[in-house]
């Protein structure tokens, strides 16, 4: 009941879904690099617009892939949901760092005026506690950020100090560009992750190691490490729960205590997972080693990967853009 | 008054079905021997973790010895808040606050767990310690017991389950199956709960350490009157045993009463899925074949000796 | 497959002995249910045959066969066991992969496997649930799938290993009737290692184990009547057969043919 999902895999009958997972690896691994592979923006408005196109151009095919998985877009924004912060962090950085010409975007001189503060503390404590009643809380907060800036700018009495807060230009540019880049790059890799069974990334995964066997090196055992980790994740998941919640009979509160004691119940926790997991690995290796097992030995491979013609054309175009983009580098 | 639950729904996450619906329950704190009885995913785990909050209801009030409440109404705000998760210190949390749910409550949940002693399934399983004494002592300190204190409610837990005093020092670890059991029902034993409820106490335990295990139970309440109750799928331990039966089906409580009420309306007993115990059954066959007569039906190898003694079975 | 222990010891360590100059002989298609109580023994005996562990002392005889290191791949050609849990012995993602697991160590060809898988899984009739993960499955499903994947090994002894001690009466219930299923339709030897008197009552043969050493063996009848020796090795003998004892030097109506009806009950539940 309280199963979690193995990875993120939806069930589809797609194109995507339907495409060798070998040819949706390298190919969607090939559209990332060909992401980064996209100039920074330059410092004259011909780059920056060059840039900004490829970006675009990217946006809509990746769009258009997105679409054909026939997954509705909310599962995606989840996966993003969860970088969002990052992404935020990461804009706010590139805008307040100095680059390129230091063209001023916005150049405000806050005052520290006491009353401004204290208002903005009443709007922040206002806020927090109305924000079960507030719809779109995020961008009502960044509306009272805005506003609270531009209620610095206005000595309202008792100023003890100012400092000036500078937006560039070009951090502008940049902040949507890093921003737009790590947005497609995380989209890319969750079509991947929402259109392809663990164990189809697996078997392509060891295909692709398959050299490394010349090496002497058994590509099938981490394969098989790999499967047996992705089958056994929710059973571990649900019996750290039992656990939990048997500690949890016997009193124990991770929230409080000593820091000795909170120490002695992660142990609680942690010592009954070790063990059963040991007796878990042993029993699981038995059961393997009745079925005849062998470590390394050759094995009829049940899951055949089919290199088919939509896989061809994929491929192919994937490798136009790649080499599109390689090119307009080099120039 | 024990237990007492007022129209308690659950469910594990915000799109699945009720788990619980609308249960009613009133379990009194002495001498009761409950045995719960449904077959899998019918909701009996479900309702004991209630019963000591380690997960909370979806709507209703658990009322838990009269002052612990815990009552869910439906709220049209949000609470879904992480200190409102760290507040109210359980688990199974996320859905329900997401759906707007408030909870009302007048005590602490950990005490609550203090009252209502749980006992997993195969409890062997959450031993930890370095010896079976520390092992016991480990729920009486979480409770904030001292050290002594904690050393003589584990001493005298492990000697109400039947220990042998040379095991106390020993690693939980190194001691067989059936005692690693029962060194798990010490560690909530030791806890001096006012009611135990145990899952499936004797499930992989061989025909002797089933025995073993029942009887332990059945001297813990003829000593202390404390109340039992038990999940099992064992009719023949049902028979036996129980003094209240209560049989879940898809979330609801189907029958709560007595046993013999059960077990003799054939009928309605193959509705629930359920099966009668052995002597049951043997006596059914042995009446249909014109060799033994009754008008209560046997319940125990006992008490069908005696109808086959020419003897009837009183209340 | 006839299987023949002869005086084989073994211990896990130097203190706790668990079988010891162990003798037994297990004939071709016999279905033979060896008892004990958790400890006796009688599941290392099942780890034994599958070369899980190494004995110390004696043979073992597969088909007049010894196993030993050399010969234990080979052998475990004509052995399927299926163990208690089952969870930890369910290796695929899902139920398709695991009943291929075996085969695809056999090196079968692929259309073989594919074929045996659905066959197999008719049998057991989980046929609806091949592409389901072990999450979706409740015990006594998971269990019918390790069983189905013995069977596409299409071995000629079958062992199990308590395999119905962690399911509900549910699961216990399709587990056993799959083992009835199997002994009528096929000509496999089975071995049912198991506590419980009643999943004994239809085999051809039950030996009990007490402390590594065999107390007694027999038809079913034969050992269901040795209630002190059961009793002894930490069993119960069936309830109808226990009521019988109880009553053995009491009088009572239809003495005779109660005993007999009770003795019938017995073996037709």
């Amino acid at each position: 009941m309280n199963n979690i999902a193995l990875g993120q895999y939806v069930d589809g009958k797609s194109i995507i879904h339907k495409l060798d997972p070998r040819t949706k690896l390298l190919s969607l691994m090939l559209l990332m690099i060909a992401v980064f592979l996209i100039p920074k923006p330059l410092n004259n408005s011909f780059g920056r617009t060059a840039s900004f196109i490829m970006l675009g151009g990217f946006a809509v095919i990746i769009l258009m892939i997105v679409l054909f998985t026939k997954i509705s877009l909310i599962k995606y924004l989840n996966s993003l949901k969860q970088l969002a912060f990052l992404f935020i962090f990461t804009f706010i950085i590139q805008l307040l760092t100095p680059q390129g010409d230091n063209k001023l975007l916005l150049d405000l001189n806050l005052n520290l005026s006491i009353v401004g503060i204290l208002i903005i503390i009443a709007w922040i404590v206002l806020f927090i506690l109305l924000r079960k009643f507030i719809p779109l809380k995020l961008f009502v907060f960044l509306g009272l950020t805005c506003l609270s800036i531009y209620l610095l700018t206005y000595d309202l009495g008792f100023s003890f100090g100012s400092f000036k807060l500078k937006l560039y230009e070009d951090g502008l540019y940049n902040g949507s560009f890093f921003f737009t880049r790590i947005f497609l790059v995380i989209m890319l890799s969750t079509v991947l992750t929402l259109t392809t069974k663990p164990t189809d990334l697996t078997s392509a995964i060891e295909w692709y190691l398959h050299p490394l066997t010349y090496l002497k090196i058994n590509v099938s055992i981490f394969a098989m490490i790999i499967s047996l980790a992705l089958r056994f994740i929710p059973t571990l998941f649900n019996e750290t729960q039992k656990i939990l919640k048997a500690q949890s009979s016997r009193g124990v509160d991770f929230k409080e205590g000593t820091l000795k004691e909170q120490i002695s119940q992660i142990i609680s926790l942690l010592i009954p997972m070790l063990v059963i997991s040991f007796k878990r690995a042993a029993d699981l290796a038995d059961a393997m080693e009745a079925r005849g097992y062998i470590p390394g030995a050759p094995r009829t491979k049940l899951n055949i990967m089919k290199f088919g013609l939509s896989d061809l054309f994929s491929f192919i175009i994937t490798l136009i853009i790649f080499a599109t983009i390689i090119i307009i580098k080099v120039i | 008054m024990g237990i007492n639950f007022q129209r308690v729904s659950y469910k594990y996450s915000y799109n699945a079905p009720l788990t619980l619906k609308e249960v009613s329950l009133d379990i009194s704190s002495k001498d009761e021997f409950i045995c719960i009885l449904g077959h899998t995913g019918s909701g009996k785990s479900t309702l004991v973790q209630n019963m000591n909050a380690l997960l909370l209801p979806t709507s209703g009030q658990i009322t838990v010895f009269d002052k612990n409440v815990v009552k869910v109404v439906k709220h049209p705000y949000k609470l879904n808040t992480k200190k409102n998760r760290l507040k109210y210190n359980f688990i199974d949390n996320k859905k329900l606050f997401a759906r707007g749910n408030k909870i009302v409550y007048s005590s602490n949940l950990k005490v609550l767990r203090k009252h209502i002693g749980l006992v997993f399934q195969f409890p062997e399983y959450q031993l930890f310690e370095s010896t079976v004494l520390k092992d016991v002592m480990f729920g009486p300190k979480n409770f904030g017991l001292s050290d002594d204190e904690a050393r003589r409610a584990a001493k005298h837990a492990c000697n109400i389950v039947g220990l042998p005093k040379d095991v106390l020092e020993k690693s939980p670890f190194s001691l067989s199956g059936g005692q690693m059991r029962r060194v798990a029902i010490a560690g909530i034993l030791a806890l001096n709960p006012d009611i135990i409820v145990l899952d499936e106490p004797t499930v992989g335990l061989d025909p002797k350490g089933k025995d073993e295990l029942m009887n332990l139970l059945v001297s813990i309440q003829k000593e202390t009157s404390k109340t039992i109750i038990m999940i099992t799928h064992d009719m023949n331990v049902v028979g036996k045993y129980a003094k209240r039966v209560i049989v879940m089906d898809q979330g609801n409580v189907v029958f709560d009463g007595n046993k013999r009420d059960l077990f003799e309306d054939i009928d309605r007993l193959h509705k629930f899925n359920l099966d009668l115990p052995t002597s049951s059954s043997l006596a059914v066959k042995l009446k249909e074949r014109g060799l033994i007569n009754y008008t209560h039906l046997p319940l125990s190898k006992e008490e069908l000796e005696t109808v086959i003694l020419g003897g009837d079975i009183y209340e | 497959m006839k299987v023949r222990f002869n005086n084989v010891s073994f211990a896990y360590d130097e203190e706790s002995v668990v079988l010891k100059n162990f003798n037994l002989t297990i004939n071709d298609g016999e279905m033979v249910a060896i008892l004990g109580h958790n400890g006796s023994g009688k599941s290392t005996i099942a780890k034994i045959m599958m070369g899980l562990l190494e004995v110390e002392k004696g043979e073992i005889y597969l088909n007049d066969k010894v196993l030993n290191m050399d010969t234990i791949e080979e052998c475990r050609n004509h052995m399927s066991i299926i163990f208690q849990n089952p969870d930890n012995q369910f290796v695929g993602v899902t139920v398709k992969d695991d009943i291929a697991f075996g085969l695809e160590n056999k090196q079968l060809p692929r259309e073989e496997i594919l074929n045996r898988i659905q066959k197999y899984l008719r049998l057991v009739s989980m046929e609806d649930f091949i592409d389901h993960a072990p999450e979706e499955l409740s015990g006594g499903q998971k269990q019918r799938v390790a069983i189905a994947g013995a069977l596409a090994m299409e071995s000629e002894l079958m062992i199990f290993d308590e395999s119905t001690s962690m399911l509900d009466p549910k699961g216990t219930k399709e587990v056993n009737e799959m083992i009835k299923k199997i002994k009528n339709e096929n000509n496999k030897t089975i071995i049912v290692i198991t506590h419980n008197l009643e999943e004994a009552s239809y085999a051809d043969r039950i030996v009990v184990l007490n402390s590594g050493e065999v107390v007694t063996d027999g038809t079913p009848k034969e050992v269901f009547k040795k209630i002190e020796v059961l009793e002894a090795s930490g069993l119960k003998t069936m309830e109808s057969v226990s009521i019988i004892h109880n009553l053995k030097n009491k009088e009572y109506k239809n003495k005779k043919e109660i005993e007999e009806a009770l003795w019938e009950l017995t073996f037709n539940e």
